[in-house]
């Protein structure tokens, strides 16, 4: 008998050009609303038991108290296709009205067509530019395939920083499975070469860790 | 078992209702069948004529209007499950979607979609191969449930959107879980879109019944996959028979919007027929 899988991958990006002129850093946060990664996500009465459920909430804490008054974030959410916010947000009341998925839930996972937009949206501002990415890295329907992403991205001269969290569905002491490498492929692999490739660092992580993490990055825009 | 019996009483009472009522006309309307002739030894017969095909529509002789016996190129949904019970098979199904993109003809177009824990089409029409290869590569992830009988129906309304001979090929072990639709259903879209669907199993994961009778209904056909080094003769195969089939069409001006019965024969001795088995008399768009 097959049981629930004992961990959910959520990977977390962070895309950033290196040494760019000091200003106002703008940010694409990349949310993942497909089917694959909402199913796949424990129901909130599990944190009792030490599970992480619904991992966005803390993420979206950790960018706004983070963020320094020269950031300034777009929401590319994708699903049933892709959605950006309206506006450059600057306040946590709108970042989380903006990380709602919307009629955007529930569809497919169209990652690369979604960081080849971001790249494209990132392009015409000038500044420090950076993508966060929250996706469980299964992607589906895209017009735009890995490699093209991969080489946007490079065209589009960022460097994409991944942490990779597993998050434990039941608190264990065993180290962190692989548990989505099934037979078909591990869909991190993917992630840990757009990294790679882009000269960005890959690190794989506890989903409790992950608020820290980004707090780090958003942090590190300020320097 | 079930789509059979049930399939069959809905055409029968069909051909009863179409009988008792007064029927609607206005213009006329070509409908299109395609079909496939195996000889007694079971190899395709490709090079029958007209003369040689006999059409009844609800039981009735139809007059042979237009016919073609030439090879065309296909335009296919390729409907991929995904689910947990196909897991183990991971590697034989995208074996299975790579050895389909090799055997595309010129002309032929493909869009690949999968089920699973989501349902996903790609954007892509396209012939391609290049860019299916990528997509069979990236995007097929195991696990979750089998809504088979919407996504067939999804298919079925993706490809009617194209020109040219359609059909939804789906590899799949036929078992459902958590479909809001049904089999029925997708005859009913069968009927309507003029669309084949050829079902394929894998060795070890079986294909279970319902799918087969919904793909003999539909025209199309069914094959369990023993994959290996037969893969890629096993796909060319079915290739080979979607793009040998004959164009049949009949002129008619009945619009009672009911569900006819569609037989085609052949009169060469010992010959089978593969076709779909009824047609929606809508109006004509």
């Amino acid at each position: 008998m097959r049981l629930l899988p004992l961990f959910v991958l959520t990977s977390m990006v962070a895309i950033s050009t290196p040494g760019q002129p000091s200003g106002k850093t703008s940010v694409i946060w990349i949310y993942d609303c497909s089917q694959s990664h909402y199913s796949s996500l424990a129901p909130p009465s599990l944190e009792q038991f030490g599970v992480r459920s619904r991992p966005i909430e803390p993420l979206v804490q950790a960018v706004a108290d983070n963020a320094g008054p020269g950031t300034e974030i777009r929401v590319l959410s994708f699903g049933t296709g892709l959605r950006l916010s309206p506006g450059w947000l600057r306040t946590r009341s709108e970042l989380a009205v903006a990380m709602d998925c919307g009629d955007t839930l529930n569809g497919p996972s169209p990652i690369w067509d979604a960081v080849y937009r971001g790249v494209e949206v990132l392009e015409e501002r000038p500044g420090p530019r950076a993508i966060l990415m929250v996706t469980d890295g299964k992607s589906s329907a895209n017009v735009h395939g890995f490699q093209e992403a991969l080489e946007r991205s490079k065209q589009g001269g960022v460097r994409i920083n991944i942490g990779l969290a597993r998050t434990e569905l039941w608190r264990t002491s065993r180290p962190p499975m692989t548990l989505n490498a099934n037979r078909a492929g591990d869909p991190a692999e993917r992630l840990k070469k757009l990294a790679e490739g882009t000269g960005g660092r890959y690190t794989e992580m506890s989903a409790w860790d992950l608020p820290a993490f980004f707090a780090e990055v958003v942090r590190g825009w300020q320097k | 078992m079930g789509v059979r019996l049930i399939a069959g009483l809905c055409l029968a009472a069909a051909g009863v209702t179409a009988q008792q009522q007064p029927t609607f006309r206005s213009g006329t309307r070509v409908v299109p069948v395609y079909a496939t002739v195996q000889g007694p030894d079971g190899r395709l017969l490709v090079n029958l004529q007209k003369n040689d095909f006999e059409i009844l529509d609800n039981g009735k002789p139809q007059i042979i209007t237009s016919f073609s016996n030439q090879t065309e190129p296909i335009v296919s949904v390729a409907a991929w499950d995904v689910s947990t019970s196909l897991e183990p098979f991971a590697l034989e199904s995208r074996a299975a979607a790579l050895s389909l993109v090799r055997a595309l003809r010129p002309g032929d177009r493909l869009r690949f979609g999968s089920f699973g824990q989501e349902i996903a089409f790609s954007p892509l029409m396209t012939g391609d191969k290049p860019t299916l290869e990528r997509i069979v590569t990236e995007e097929l992830w195991f696990g979750g449930s089998t809504r088979l009988w919407g996504v067939l129906e999804r298919s079925l309304s993706l490809v009617s959107q194209e020109g040219g001979r359609r059909v939804v090929i789906t590899l799949t072990d036929g078992r459902p879980t958590t479909d809001p639709r049904s089999e029925n259903d997708v005859l009913m879209a069968v009927h309507r879109a003029d669309t084949m669907i050829y079902a394929l199993g894998l060795d070890g994961a079986g294909l279970a019944g319902d799918i087969r009778a919904v793909a003999e209904q539909s025209g199309g056909g069914h094959a369990v996959l023993k994959g290996g080094p037969d893969l890629d003769r096993e796909i060319e195969a079915v290739m080979v028979e979607l793009h040998h089939q004959y164009l049949l069409g009949f002129t008619t001006d009945v619009s009672d919007g009911k569900l006819h019965a569609l037989t085609v024969r052949t009169r060469v001795l010992g010959a089978k027929v593969r076709s779909r088995r009824g047609y929606v008399a809508d109006p004509p768009r």
